[in-house]
């Protein structure tokens, strides 16, 4: 990940490096976390809990850049409470899984090149 | 400025902690992860800012601004714009959208000091001092006031119809609520208003019907700021 990539980091560090990486950690450990909340909250369909993991994760995230995954996250945290719906954000979770995986590999990416 | 952060999102947290480190003027009196948590601290600490998340699973920070009857000055921070017309409903000192950067959380913190520091000017010049009587409110005005006694855990305060109230309080908090070009503090446990004085000789201030105690050091203080012959 370029710092680009991580560029409301950076600008928020100024050059504090324990900083960001007390972000990175906090992202790493936060995303496996939230995805099994969704899921969870799939499984149950329960739309209260839902909406709640996926705003928490747009939150662990936001440090990121990464546009994709916190629209994705927008679109679940605004669904509708309704089966169709709930149909839709499991059709999602492929997408989301995905995404999140890279986003752990350049965490892991980043971190390395800063330890 | 001492500052509380609640929000529920470990990631939040740590970004506005540190820019509450970053910023000379702030000290942090706590974090907490939700308002509830929050509650006793803001009893005890008294902060004079809040860095309130908005969507939280407790409760939102708009219902928890609506419990407070004294609020401090609250800076909210949050993911969506859409909150911003109910937030300044409830008179928030500033709105800040998340990920939170420097510069404008700077913007926002300075505007609260500002804030602050106009209140401290102005509260002097208020004329009127609510006090709590039992259960009810009494308003007083500063003018009526011409002593303060202090009396362990409470403070005595005569007015010049010649009523006493008794307040929990200290001298210190009472002092600073009362206007200083008016008022002086002339023993450990007297404050006096200075244009009620009659008389004062070598250890005693005389005012309305009573002798007061003056200290040395507190007389001499006095004997400046009186303009004598």
């Amino acid at each position: 990940m370029a710092e680009g990539t991580l560029s409301y980091l950076y600008a928020l560090a100024e050059g504090d490096m324990g900083f960001v990486v007390e972000i990175l950690d906090l992202m790493y450990k936060n995303i496996p976390l939230d995805i099994a909340n969704i899921e969870q909250a799939i499984s149950r369909s329960d739309f209260t809990n839902l909406k709640r993991s996926a705003h928490h994760m747009k939150s662990s995230i936001q440090y990121s850049n990464d546009i994709d995954l916190s629209d994705l996250l927008a679109k679940i945290e605004t669904t509708k409470d309704s089966i169709f719906a709930l149909n839709e954000v499991k059709s999602l979770m492929p997408q989301l899984k995905e995404l999140s995986d890279k986003l752990m590999q350049l965490i892991e990416t980043e971190k390395k090149k800063i330890v | 400025m001492k500052c509380i952060i609640i929000d529920d999102n470990e990631v939040a947290r740590a970004a506005v902690r540190h820019c509450v480190e970053k910023t000379s003027f702030l000290t942090l009196s706590g974090v907490y992860t939700n308002p509830v948590e929050a509650l006793d601290a803001i009893k005890a600490e008294k902060p004079d800012l809040l860095l309130l998340d908005v969507e939280m699973p407790e409760m939102s920070g708009i219902d928890f601004i609506k419990t407070f009857r004294d609020i401090p000055q609250v800076i909210l921070i949050t993911s969506k714009k859409e909150y911003a017309a109910e937030a300044f409903d409830f008179n928030v000192t500033d709105y800040i959208i998340k990920p939170v950067e420097y510069p404008r959380f700077l913007k926002a913190v300075t505007k609260a000091k500002e804030m602050q520091e106009s209140l401290k000017q102005e509260s002097p010049e208020s004329n009127e001092l609510f006090i709590k009587v039992t259960n009810k409110f009494v308003r007083l005005n500063m003018r009526d006031i011409y002593m303060i006694e202090a009396l362990a855990d409470y403070v005595h305060i005569y007015t010049v119809d010649k009523q006493r109230y008794t307040v929990l309080s200290t001298m210190k908090a009472i002092e600073d609520k009362l206007p200083k070009r008016d008022f002086v503090r002339v023993h450990r446990s007297y404050i006096v208003r200075i244009d009620k004085i009659r008389e004062i000789d070598d250890h005693t201030i005389v005012i309305s019907d009573k002798h007061v105690p003056v200290s040395r050091n507190m007389k001499d203080q006095l004997m400046n700021i009186l303009n004598k012959l």
